[in-house]
């Protein structure tokens, strides 16, 4: 059974869901990112926007203002929800592997 | 000269080889300005600074091969979006869209992950559809045409030349979109040599040229001259269609409308020119000179040995005379509407079908087949063909189009025709 998309946030999915909880363009979110992870995940604009239009189309994000050609989005509940649950997976994560990881190194 | 065309036939997935290539026009003087139609196969440069700009190419996820060149609210509104990275959009000719930055971005456009992959698979399908759906387009017309032509005995003495003409375009029109995707498909391979480009829309270009001509060649300058006014209405009611196309129609009307006025629009034209050579084979043919109105007569042969004047007493229309010994195929090229009706020798005739049996051409084809089985009827050889039938007696040839049971109830009158000396 083929995988269902958006199950699962790709890092750049995550950063970018993290930068719209604050009302924020394209280049802002790009820049948002970089500052966030030190340039480790750097989003180029075709990817981005390609994005934005998959979250736009369902329902994760929303336009909150168009000025001019510069457009703001924000995150919405099924957004926040999707960002909540992948954070407390990876933290499950982390929590899990934990003591083990210490024990090792 | 400020201005420059080159002609580049490019897929979406060749976009990367095209950014080099642009990016290189840029140091030797040549920015781009306008990218034209995927069909069109031209890029029109004009005279800037060398390395004065950079040039950027990126695949249109958003791309519709209805109609490629017009700007669609989601094109729109990406190409905003780029702004304010820095790219300004320069031109798009539907698949692949070109943006210009006077200073050097440090990142790709678009990262190679596996959505990429997906939206260039999907784009290089549409554009790769389209291409071969316009190529099917003028082999479909030539099949049609040729299979006409061949039913109502046209050109039948150049058949081969038809056939293989016909058969070489077909080839090479489909060689040409297809090779390119399906190597990129199935192996990845990417042509890198800008010439090849050339080479190939070149070669793309050429072929519709030909395919123009021989077109024209084949249903004449008139019904050519109609059938460019056929597709200029197509254009014209495409154009109303778009605005229809535009408006708040849901996508799957949007899809369905589409389908089915492409189908409508193929439709007229093959059948409009379908039409048109029928018209012009019904109106264009003389009326038989004698009152015969069941069948038509066909070319037979003629030897000549002094009955010139048997022959025109039957009313033949165009006569020509062969001299036995000195028989030249290339004289007997005539107008393939005119009425015929040659007499010859029994004996000349049988040796002439022997040899062109063993030739395997002309006589064959020229009687639609003839399968060399003779049946004797009142004293007349019938040899029967695809389509018509050979008589023979002791004085006459007469090759008829005509059905067996026509034949039958013809009979009489047939001979008749045949005991006229």
């Amino acid at each position: 059974m083929p995988k269902k998309q958006l199950d699962t946030l790709t890092e750049p999915m995550y950063y970018t869901l993290i930068a719209l909880l604050h009302p924020r363009c394209g280049i802002e979110i790009t820049q948002f990112v970089d500052d966030l992870t030190q340039q480790r995940i750097h989003l180029v604009p075709g990817t981005l926007y390609t994005m934005l239009s998959k979250f736009l189309h369902e329902g994760i994000i929303r336009e909150v203002e168009v000025e001019g050609r510069k457009r703001t989005y924000c995150i919405c509940d099924k957004g926040y929800v999707m960002l909540r649950a992948e954070y407390d997976r990876l933290h499950k994560m982390i929590e899990e592997g934990k003591s083990y990881m210490d024990m090792t190194w | 000269m400020n201005t420059k065309y080159k002609m580049m036939s490019i897929y979406p997935f060749e976009y990367k080889q095209l950014e080099e290539y642009l990016n290189d026009m840029i140091k030797k003087g040549w920015r781009l300005t306008r990218i034209n139609h995927p069909l069109n196969h031209s890029l029109t440069f004009q005279r800037c600074e060398p390395g004065s700009c950079y040039l950027y190419t990126d695949m249109n996820p958003s791309y519709s091969p209805m109609f490629p060149m017009d700007e669609t609210p989601e094109e729109i509104a990406y190409r905003q979006f780029l702004e304010d990275y820095g790219l300004q959009f320069v031109s798009s000719n539907g698949p692949i869209q070109v943006f210009m930055s006077e200073q050097k971005i440090t990142f790709p456009i678009r990262e190679e992950n596996e959505e990429t992959t997906r939206i260039l698979r999907q784009t290089a399908r549409k554009t790769f559809i389209t291409q071969v759906l316009c190529t099917l387009f003028v082999p479909l017309i030539y099949c049609n045409i040729i299979w006409n032509t061949l039913q109502y005995a046209m050109f039948t003495e150049n058949r081969e030349f038809f056939e293989i003409g016909a058969w070489f375009l077909l080839i090479l029109c489909y060689i040409s979109p297809i090779v390119p995707y399906v190597r990129w498909r199935f192996t990845g391979h990417v042509v890198t040599s800008m010439r090849c480009l050339q080479i190939r829309s070149y070669m793309t270009l050429a072929l519709l040229v030909m395919s123009i001509l021989l077109l024209g060649v084949i249903i004449n300058a008139y019904s050519l001259m109609m059938v460019c006014a056929l597709m200029l209405i197509i254009c014209v009611v495409s154009k109303w269609f778009k605005t229809l196309y535009r408006a708040t129609m849901p996508s799957m009307k949007k899809t369905i409308l589409a389908v089915v006025s492409a189908l409508v629009c193929l439709y007229i034209c093959l059948s409009g020119m379908v039409y048109m050579g029928i018209y012009y084979l019904e109106t264009e043919q003389p009326q038989a000179p004698f009152d015969v109105p069941i069948f038509t007569l066909t070319k037979g042969m003629d030897t000549g040995d002094g009955k010139k004047e048997q022959q025109e007493s039957i009313a033949v229309k165009q006569y020509t005379y062969y001299d036995s010994d000195d028989y030249n195929e290339q004289d007997e090229v005539q107008d393939p509407f005119s009425w015929e009706l040659y007499i010859v020798k029994p004996t000349i005739l049988h040796d002439w079908i022997k040899t062109m049996y063993q030739k395997e051409r002309r006589f064959n084809r020229l009687c639609y087949g003839y399968d060399g089985n003779v049946k004797q009827r009142d004293g007349i050889d019938v040899y029967k063909g695809k389509y018509s039938y050979l008589l023979v007696d002791d004085d006459h040839v007469l090759s008829i189009s005509i059905t067996a049971e026509e034949l039958d109830r013809n009979w009489g009158s047939i001979r008749t025709l045949m005991d006229m000396k």
